[in-house]
């Protein structure tokens, strides 16, 4: 374990939210100093000391101190890797806004897309901040304070792209907000991205996380949502980075009275990951689902943990996590579910199903319970297991040679997550991920019959 | 539903003490004098005083657990850690100091030695009191003893063993039991020889802030069968005690060991116990543990899957009152290939009362073909009672079979209402559906420790309707 010293690299951070905090508002100056003394005082994390790191070590590998400063690669000019993502399928729906970012901050491509929402949902993030800082102040660093976690803390300090998402009362907009962040060059890039539903409004964003191949780079973004009464957030990640990049993140989500928060995740790509999905159930009758995949393979690394933290009373929160590990991957999954005293008539369920494609992959699982109310229906379920003989057996005794056998039954194993995507340009990207990331496999020879080790 | 709280101590029917009743006690607290006392009185060897003192200093090297329940109120300075109660160990009770056999009187064991039991160890404080084994067994070659005299009179066998499940640098309280253990049962089953009659063995601890260190070891050799029960209780009294066991078995190529606990101490009990079994080839190991009393528990029984085609099992119920924590549960290594097991945890809390299952699942990476399913069910009964589950699950095989589920909910509606509209009273119901709720682990109890849990647990849920 790397016990970061704190002189040299402090006075960076420093430097970094001194200079960050010239262009800000005085509230978001302010956030910023009380995000840097916070990183300051929580210590580097230790696998041996933090339960939440047991089964992560290797945690200097998010040491914000290996990563290059962004180089200036000439205003609204897009890397190849980004400018690809910009053209994939995604392009294709019905597009509200969109906001692109990488280790730069903000960015603006020469042919932008053009987003047909009649009044600005989405603008980026120094911008939204200066135009409604009433709105993002009950947002920003409240949903997620610096002080809870080291990674949250080092995001506020030195985030300087990303978007704020905010619809008003009452608000349908069709289509979907796209939110594009990259990290490339082997830098660290921390994006923020802030929501905010008023009373009954209704969207859909999908936020995608992308690096280029073989980029050594840190990708940390910190996600903030606030969903009012009634509001209906749809939050869409898909992830597809570059195999050497390193993924720190954190959504984190409040969910008022009678609100739906839908999340659907697919994580594919990056070296080394670990991903926070948060949800606090305020309000009465809060509803929220969390449906989530995640496909590893030659030596990756993928840490998963998740909270839904039922405060009020009569709210439903549910989540199905499926892992399928190939090669000498690794899955570490711990999902809490925590009710709060009073919090009656609360209903929580976690399923995570792991799928073991090779005999030296890995799986953890940890799903846990905390239930401090008595009138509860809490259940939570986990499996481990390889592809059943007999399913490999039926498609071959139909003509179905193994290989393509074993990846059918992959796809199978993931199709109740990607039909929860929404219908349309968002279930077919979410398959295409999926699909490609079959692919992948079959190319690499993972999914070739793997004989039992003697 | 509204509930009284209740006073549990008042229905605590164990809760009598004899006065104090020993003819030697060490000082208070503990030191290398105390554990070198401890040995000299035992006139034990020289390599296990060298043990003793080791695991002294391992003990107060290691910090105390950070996770788990809360320890804070244990004061290791303010404990008799070694008590004497008699000179000599009776061979029938009327060896037995009078007192003392009151006391075992009172709790019914000379009766039930006679009515279903193959042999029965008694130990008060730190020595065992009585013991006794029927003489088939003995002639057969079964040892049951308690473990000082296993080490003084089968050195070979005790030594061969002794530690090697579980080290005294295993954990704080394995540290300060392997210091300062003394009683607990030495059982030697050999080759071929099954032991149909249960064994059993019992604990109580009488003096106030007395520290009980009990050490069992359980050998059971190719295709033997034993039966092992323990059951404890302890005096109400206003300064905490300190239980502290350890408990190893190994059970050789196609064994089967049964090991029953039904832990009723007093709610002024600190029970922090380490259980481990190592199974060979074909062998079957059972934890049965029923958790009802102390004011904490934290004990984790666990088996070691060694040998190939071995079999484990834990099944176990947690009931938690006012102001009890009983942090519970299990452990299951899966080292070898083709080995199966299944944990069933049951837990109810009432009133203040909070129940945590804390398991450990783990599959070695050459460990093919294990199956394994765990399965915690928690039944809360008021609205401050408390319920957490913590299954930790590691598979780093490949051609493996895990299913683990848990559920936390209160007692249905559905079903009150069922009963009660067929005229049975809201408390009835509620202790039906309780006794219900945990009828997978009495089945597996003796018919005596069936009926006497399910009165228990009637008694614990008196006054739990209003």
């Amino acid at each position: 374990m790397t016990e970061t010293p704190a002189s040299s690299r402090m006075t960076r951070e420093e430097a970094v939210a001194v200079a960050l905090a010239g262009g800000d508002p005085a509230w978001l100056a302010g956030l910023r100093q009380t995000a840097l003394s916070a990183y300051r005082e929580v210590p580097w994390p230790s696998s041996a000391r933090d339960e939440d790191w047991r089964r992560t070590p290797q945690i200097d590998k998010l040491d914000p101190a290996k990563f290059a400063e962004p180089q200036d690669l000439g205003a609204g000019e897009l890397p190849p890797y980004l400018q690809a993502a910009l053209d994939g399928p995604l392009s294709a729906g019905d597009i509200s806004a969109f906001v692109i970012s990488d280790e730069r901050g903000n960015l603006h491509p020469s042919q932008p897309v053009a987003p047909r929402a009649a009044y600005p949902i989405a603008q980026e993030l120094a911008g939204g901040l200066a135009a409604e800082a009433e709105v993002w102040q009950s947002v920003a660093g409240k949903v997620a304070p610096p002080g809870l976690r080291k990674w949250i803390s080092l995001n506020t300090v030195r985030t300087r792209g990303g978007a704020c998402v905010h619809v008003a009362r009452g608000q349908q907009p069709e289509g979907y907000v796209r939110l594009l962040h990259g990290v490339s060059q082997g830098s660290a890039s921390f994006p923020r991205t802030l929501i905010k539903l008023e009373e009954g409004a209704s969207l859909t964003v999908v936020e995608e996380w992308v690096s280029p191949a073989d980029d050594p780079s840190l990708l940390a973004p910190v996600v903030e949502v606030e969903l009012a009464r009634g509001a209906h957030l749809t939050h869409v990640f898909l992830q597809q980075c570059g195999d050497q990049t390193v993924v720190q993140s954190t959504v984190r989500a409040q969910v008022g009275q009678e609100a739906r928060y839908d999340v659907r995740w697919n994580m594919v790509g990056a070296a080394w990951q670990k991903s926070y999905f948060e949800v606090l159930m305020l309000g009465e009758g809060s509803d929220t689902r969390l449906v989530g995949l995640c496909v590893g393979r030659q030596r990756q690394h993928y840490d998963v943990q998740t909270l839904q933290d039922h405060v009020a009373r009569g709210a439903v929160s549910d989540l199905l996590y499926r892992v399928a590990v190939a090669d000498r991957s690794r899955s570490v999954y711990a999902g809490l579910i925590r009710v709060e005293e009073g919090a009656q008539k609360t209903n929580a369920y976690v399923q995570n199903r792991n799928l073991l494609l090779s005999p030296q992959a890995k799986s953890d699982s940890n799903p846990t319970l905390e239930i401090l109310a008595n009138d509860v229906r809490c259940t939570h379920g986990s499996t481990a297991g390889r592809i059943d003989d007999n399913q490999l057996f039926y498609c071959e005794s139909r003509g179905i040679e193994r290989e393509q056998a074993r990846r059918l039954i992959v796809e199978g194993f993931f199709a109740d997550v990607v039909d929860s995507f929404p219908e349309g340009t968002l279930r077919e990207c979410g398959r295409g991920v999926v699909l490609e990331a079959l692919e992948e496999l079959a190319r690499s020879g993972a999914l070739a019959s793997t004989s039992r080790s003697a | 539903m509204a509930v009284a709280a209740k006073d549990l101590t008042k229905d605590y029917k164990y809760g009598f003490n004899d006065g104090d009743e020993f003819v030697f006690r060490a000082e208070r607290g503990l030191s290398p004098e105390v554990v070198a006392d401890i040995s000299r009185r035992k006139s034990e060897p020289a390599w296990m005083l060298e043990f003793r003192l080791k695991a002294l200093e391992h003990f107060r090297q290691r910090p105390m657990p950070s996770w788990g329940a809360d320890l804070s109120g244990i004061d290791f300075d303010d404990i008799y850690y070694y008590v004497r109660p008699a000179e000599e160990q009776g061979r029938t009770w009327d060896e037995v100091p009078e007192g003392i056999k009151r006391t075992f009187d009172r709790l019914g064991i000379p009766e039930a030695e006679r009515k279903f039991l193959a042999g029965v160890s008694a130990q008060y404080e730190s020595e065992v009191v009585y013991h006794s084994i029927r003489e088939d067994l003995e002639k057969l070659g079964v040892l049951f003893c308690d473990c000082d005299t296993g080490l003084r009179e089968h050195p070979e066998i005790f030594r061969k063993y002794f530690g090697t499940v579980i080290p005294p640098n295993d954990n704080k309280f394995a540290a300060l039991n392997s210091a300062v253990w003394s009683g607990g049962s030495f059982v030697y089953v050999p080759k071929g020889v099954r032991v149909e009659i249960p064994l059993q063995a019992y604990f109580r601890i009488n003096t106030e802030s007395m520290g009980q260190f009990e050490r069992t070891l359980i050998i059971a050799e190719e295709d033997s069968f034993v039966h092992y029960i323990e059951g404890c209780t302890a005096p109400t009294y206003s300064k905490d005690s300190l239980h502290s066991a350890v408990v190893e078995i190994i059970a050789m190529p196609n064994s089967h060991v049964r090991y029953t606990t039904i832990q009723n101490w007093s709610n002024n009990v600190y029970n922090l116990v380490t259980k481990r079994a190592i199974a060979k080839e074909h062998s079957v190991v059972e934890w049965i543990d029923g958790n009802l009393g102390s004011k904490v528990t934290m004990k984790y029984p666990s088996i070691y899957l060694m040998g190939e085609g071995a079999h484990g099992e834990v099944l176990s119920v947690a009931f938690a009152g006012d102001g009890q924590h009983q942090d519970a549960g299990a452990k299951v290594i899966h080292v070898a290939p083709n080995t199966t097991s299944t944990i069933v945890s049951k837990s109810v809390s009432k009133g203040t009362g909070r129940t945590s299952y804390r398991g450990h699942l783990k599959v070695y990476p050459k460990a093919h073909n294990v199956r394994s399913s765990v399965r915690c069910d928690a039944l809360l009964l008021d609205e401050q009672a408390r319920s957490d589950t913590y299954p930790y699950m590691d598979v780093e095989a490949e051609d493996v079979q895990i299913g683990h589920e848990a559920t936390v909910s209160k007692v249905g509606d559905e079903q009150l209402f069922y009963l009660q509209s067929r005229g049975i009273s809201e408390q009835e119901a509620t202790a039906m559906i309780v006794n219900g709720f945990i009828e997978p682990f009495v089945k597996e109890l003796p018919m005596e420790y069936a009926l006497e849990l399910n009165r228990l647990i009637s008694l614990q849920m008196e006054g739990s309707v209003g």
